[in-house]
């Protein structure tokens, strides 16, 4: 399994660039010191192998304690710093760790032990396939995050399959997305199996247009996993072009809808390349399908998610669960090796569910499938995508009313002309008599839930209401 | 040009203070984030018939509308 080729690749101590951040690079040998020196740490301070947790924003001690935790027969918890401290609370008080990692375990002394000069080796792997290799927050509906449990072989099942599609060896990947989003899932395991050169791009240099560029352009990059809005920002400067990354000849797109333009520019900037793809929710283990573009794409159709991976079977059902026919859109439902070990705790265990005899998932998205080959159309609830991340508008707006000046609220998604999110804004009523304006407000917000999950506020006297007599969000938007 | 720009961005974000106090901080109040970035470069784009390189912009511009003023006349 993964674990054991991990290991394999590490103990041959090679000088190969392991993990690249801020021009700052680390070997594989460094990496394998790092990782024996954690994983003894871990082996005599947490004995029980409780779950740890690892906090902070894409430094090497993360990597190397994912990895070291996994080893060493326990589960881990990615934060990253982004995540605002009261989120961060409720996550460590779900998990109960002992140890957490740039939290209780300070960064300077996890850096003490992780650099010791004479360390011992690494003999045992202790993780079993059936162990939770680790738990991923993400937005719930109640407005306390929820905590997917991946097990060692959903994630095992998912990386031989990525392997496979992506083709990758030795090479450099990019990676975007912060570890505790699960897109991060992707290049954390590829570019350890594949022997590859992992670049991070840090969270400071998103905004700034010429550090990315020189940091892409440094790299020299062939494969990167992104989310087309990530992309849609970088084709937004003619240079980035296969005259900036000469060597990118694959990307791994997964989080949210990729659309037809952004294929198209890439494929007017970079000639040869390939577009994959994904999509799969964080309770199926990164993804469960893919589709590999390697042209224009000029026909009407959507983009296809794609066809599932060949240890996972896919059915579209109808509101008494049986199977529509083929075109017919329905409810996504997954079973097989990608559904995950369910929420931590017992929260909203519904979408988890038996299903001709075997463990499924019940995802909450609508599609259909066509010729074998499977469509996203859109949420039946009202949980959405928002920059890749997925966000419940139920999770803003618990969020919003526990601010206690606020009297009514409503968090609508706002769309452009392609159904894609452009901003999420709340609609706010104030109790009598209280005088704050709508970035007061979004400055309380921001104490409570991620930068990424903070709506512009609105606020307002009334809501409109329906014929039906409900808020009509359509109406709000217009006004808007 | 300062007028439109700033109705541009109040569509793109609601903003609607920016009508009032046309010099608040852009970057710093978070009115513009990454993806109200890609939407106002396009509008803009597409608005004043320019093409704007951001990698050929000082990350600071996008901080006030009067800079961002100077920048399209620039172009222009």
């Amino acid at each position: 399994m993964i674990l054991d080729d991990i290991l394999k690749i590490l103990k041959k101590r090679l000088s190969d660039k392991a993990y690249t951040l801020d021009n700052e690079s680390y070997s594989y040998k460094q990496l394998y010191k790092f990782v024996c020196n954690i994983y003894h740490f871990l082996l005599k301070e947490n004995k029980e192998k409780r779950p740890v947790v690892v906090y902070g924003h894409k430094e090497i001690y993360m990597k190397a304690s994912f990895i070291a935790c996994s080893l060493a027969g326990m589960t881990y918890i990615p934060i990253d710093e982004s995540i605002p401290n009261s989120r961060v609370e409720q996550i460590i008080k779900q998990v109960n760790p002992l140890l957490s990692i740039g939290k209780n375990i300070s960064k300077e002394k996890i850096y003490e032990i992780m650099n010791e000069e004479n360390y011992s080796e690494i003999h045992n792997i202790y993780l079993k396939p059936d162990d939770i290799y680790y738990i991923i927050f993400t937005s719930g509906s109640t407005g306390v995050p929820k905590g997917v449990k991946v097990t060692y072989k959903n994630l095992d099942s998912c990386i031989e399959w990525l392997k496979n599609i992506t083709k990758i060896d030795k090479g450099v990947i990019i990676n975007q997305a912060n570890f505790s989003f699960d897109l991060s899932v992707a290049d954390l395991y590829l570019s350890l199996v594949s022997q590859s050169e992992h670049f991070i791009i840090s969270n400071d240099t998103m905004l700034d247009f010429n550090k990315i560029f020189e940091q892409l352009n440094k790299s020299n990059a062939n494969f990167m996993v992104a989310t087309p809005s990530f992309v849609d920002l970088l084709l937004l400067d003619k240079s980035f072009n296969s005259k900036l990354m000469p060597n990118l000849h694959t990307i791994l797109f997964c989080g949210e809808k990729l659309l037809k333009t952004t294929v198209n520019k890439l494929y007017s900037r970079f000639n040869d390349i390939k577009i994959i793809n994904s999509y799969g929710p964080t309770e199926c283990t990164f993804a469960v399908t893919s589709y590999e573009i390697n042209n224009y794409m000029d026909n009407d159709e959507n983009i296809p998610v794609g066809v599932t991976k060949k240890d996972v079977n896919i059915y579209i059902i109808d509101e008494n669960r049986n199977v529509v026919e083929e075109g017919k859109i329905g409810e996504i439902l997954i079973t097989g090796e990608s559904v995950s070990d369910g929420y931590l705790g017992d929260i909203q265990k519904s979408s988890f569910i038996q299903y001709d005899g075997v463990k499924a998932y019940l995802t909450g998205d609508l599609g259909y499938i066509k010729n074998g080959v499977l469509y996203y159309k859109e949420r039946k609830d009202k949980q959405i995508k928002f920059k890749g991340y997925r966000i419940e508008l139920t999770d803003i707006e618990n969020n919003i009313r526990k601010l206690n000046y606020i009297d009514k609220v409503i968090a609508v998604a706002n769309k452009n002309k392609d159904n894609k999110v452009i901003n999420i804004v709340a609609f706010v009523i104030l109790k009598e008599n209280i005088n704050k304006s709508e970035l007061e407000i979004r400055y309380d917000l921001k104490k409570k839930i991620p930068e990424y999950m903070c709506p512009k506020i609105k606020i307002v006297s009334s809501f409109p209401l329906n014929n039906n007599g409900k808020c009509d969000e359509k109406k709000l938007l217009e006004e808007f | 040009m300062e007028e439109k720009i700033i109705e541009i961005i109040i569509n793109l974000t609601g903003f609607t203070e920016l009508k009032e106090n046309k010099d608040i901080d852009l970057l710093e109040n978070e009115i513009l984030d990454s993806l109200a970035f890609l939407e106002l470069i396009t509008a803009l784009e597409e608005k004043f018939n320019v093409e704007i390189q951001p990698t050929q912009v000082n990350p600071n511009i996008w901080r006030s509308v009067e800079k961002i003023a100077e920048l399209i006349e620039g172009i222009k």
